[in-house]
């Protein structure tokens, strides 16, 4: 069964270090993404999880296995995935409106029709106001805020996802789960989400992927049936609950979590 | 001293911030205060140990020279004298002070813009870069006080082989900042850049070349301070004739040598004087130029101070 919108097979990754070792990331990698799915994925460190999603975005080769993306092989980069790494990656030259305009510069896409999407999206995550600032003028929030919008303008169809919220503060981090989940509810974008923290891939995940490590596999994918929007008191539900305990089960018995 | 029993979570308590406060939340104002002290201890200990201006002069005697030569045109202790056989004390300070500034700008544009140049070129190919990494780091390490005699002899006694020796200095800092600001692009800059299929040369204007600047201004830094020590190396190793003005031969170099001849201390230390004055102003320069352009640079942030 290889029909869904991104369909992962038998995917292996191994890395060759500097010394010649064998790292063996990835192994026996299989899952389905239906288009406009919000999946996340959790796991220990070091278990493959950034692995998989650079070879998802075609940022890095695989050792072996299919990697389709609406039907076609994915080898390099393309222009309907937006991207969102660990750090926010902004360029420090360039202020919010000129950071959330960079793809659409690089892509050559019409101005004239970008530039009001940029306005849009800045005002979507509450940076109104801010255009013409630069990122050292700006908190760690509204500069993540700022990297998930760039990986916007463009208007893709799948957003990788890289551990966007992991420097955040607690507080920071909830509201920017609230402000996530408000623009995949009005986008219906296909994610990809990467996260250490349980409760929030329980919170916006649809699925969740629960890696193990040694070498990086999958676990179990766990359906995550709670009615959307969601909110803050969602996780003090019982279902909620129940899924984060599974989850953190999963995972202390197939290895420790950092 | 009540201040301490308040606790340490109240630094400025009702009497306003006292002065030690003051002088270090204004570098500039300390400056000026320790150099007044230390100019007041200069002179009373010479005057009280009776140090004779041959070995050590008075902050007051240099004070003196520097007067006489930037106001009166008479430069040194030893005027008209035997000392003043090539008839440098006769001409102005400002000569010898436009002559070097002249080589040293003209050589710290020329040697740190084709520094800055072949840096990016060398960096469009990784074989470019392996082959010519080892010369450059070979021939950075030689004394270039080495190759100054053979500066005079390729390019004679005159103002060019100041320049070239200048430029020289100048070149290396740019070279070497470029390169490895070219290189310090973090592995996610470039996985963003790549994501979005950037072309090479999108790659290299949008990210990579923006992202070296604080290292090759970092160079400018260091170039322009090495480019006047550049000219005066050149200027002791072979005098030239005055270009524009004065008689004989000028350059604060050369002004320097003659004044060690004639054992006046008081005037090298003017000379010294001047030069350290130089040298600040043109990195003064250099670093209100690299404000402007780098005001997104985070460490520019934190120098600027208020
Ligand atoms: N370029 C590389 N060369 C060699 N080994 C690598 C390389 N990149 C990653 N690895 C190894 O592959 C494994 C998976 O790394 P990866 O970065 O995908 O983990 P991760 O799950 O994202 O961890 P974290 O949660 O800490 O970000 C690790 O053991 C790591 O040491
Ligand atoms: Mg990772």
């Amino acid at each position: 069964m290889m029909n869904g919108y991104i369909s992962v097979s038998n995917l292996e990754k191994e890395y060759v270090t500097a010394s010649r070792e064998i790292v063996h990331a990835l192994t026996e990698i299989n899952f389905e993404i239906a288009e406009g799915e919000f999946i996340s994925v959790v796991g220990p460190s070091g278990c493959g999880k950034s692995t998989l999603l650079k070879i998802l975005g075609g940022l890095l080769a695989k050792t072996s296995g299919t990697c389709t993306l609406k039907n076609t092989p994915i080898d390099g980069p393309r222009n309907d995935v937006g991207i969102v790494f660990q750090d926010p990656v902004l360029l420090l030259w360039r202020n919010v409106l000129q950071n959330t305009m960079l793809p659409a510069e690089i892509l050559g896409l019409d101005a004239k029709k970008t530039l009001p999407r940029a306005h849009d999206l800045i005002k979507l995550v509450g940076l109104d106001g801010f255009e013409d600032k630069y990122p050292h003028e700006l908190s760690g929030g509204m500069r993540q805020r700022n990297a998930i919008i760039r990986a916007l303008i463009h208007d893709p169809n799948v957003l990788l996802m890289d551990e966007p919220f992991g420097a955040l503060d607690a507080m920071t981090r909830e509201q920017m789960n609230l402000e996530l989940q408000r623009i995949w509810l009005e986008s219906k974008k296909t994610v990809f989400f990467i996260t250490h923290s349980i409760p929030e891939a329980v919170f916006l995940g649809d699925r969740v992927i629960v890696m193990t490590p040694r070498p990086g596999r999958i676990s179990e994918i766990i359906t995550v049936d709670i009615p959307r929007p969601r909110s803050l008191s969602t996780m003090g539900d019982e279902m909620f609950v129940e899924l984060t305990q599974r989850i953190r089960n999963l995972l202390y018995v197939e290895g420790s979590l950092d | 001293m009540s201040n301490d029993t308040q606790g340490s979570g109240t630094p400025k308590s009702a009497g306003g911030p006292s002065l030690s406060e003051t002088l270090l939340q204004r570098p500039y104002l300390l400056f000026g205060v320790s150099f007044v002290v230390l100019l007041v201890v200069w002179e009373w200990t010479v005057n009280y140990f009776e140090v004779d201006d041959f070995i050590f002069p008075a902050p007051s005697g240099v004070a003196t020279a520097l007067m006489r030569g930037l106001f009166f045109y008479d430069v040194g202790s030893g005027v008209g004298g035997a000392a003043d056989f090539m008839g440098l004390m006769k001409t102005s300070f400002y000569n010898h002070i436009s002559h070097t500034l002249f080589e040293a700008v003209m050589g710290f544009f020329m040697g740190s813009f084709i520094g800055l140049g072949l840096g990016l070129v060398f960096m469009q190919s990784k074989w470019v870069e392996a082959i010519i990494m080892p010369y450059v780091v070979a021939f950075q390490t030689l004394p270039k006080l080495a190759i100054a005699p053979l500066f005079i002899i390729w390019f004679g006694y005159e103002v060019k082989s100041k320049i070239f020796l200048a430029g020289l200095v100048a070149f290396f800092p740019l070279l070497v900042n470029t390169m490895v600001g070219l290189k310090s692009a973090a592995t996610d800059q470039i996985d963003l850049m790549r994501s979005l299929s950037a072309s090479r040369w999108q790659m290299f204007w949008k990210m990579q070349f923006p992202n070296a600047l604080p290292f090759i201004f970092a160079g400018f830094e260091i170039a322009v301070v090495f480019s006047l020590l550049g000219a005066i190396l050149g200027e002791f190793v072979g005098a030239g004739q005055c270009m524009w003005g004065g008689r004989g031969q000028c350059g604060l170099g050369i002004l320097l040598m003659q004044m060690s001849f004639s054992s006046d201390t008081t005037g090298t230390f003017a000379i010294l004087v001047i030069l350290s004055c130089m040298g600040l102003g043109m990195h003064q320069v250099v670093r209100f130029v690299k404000k402007k352009v780098l005001f997104w640079a985070p460490e520019t942030d934190k120098q600027m101070g208020a």
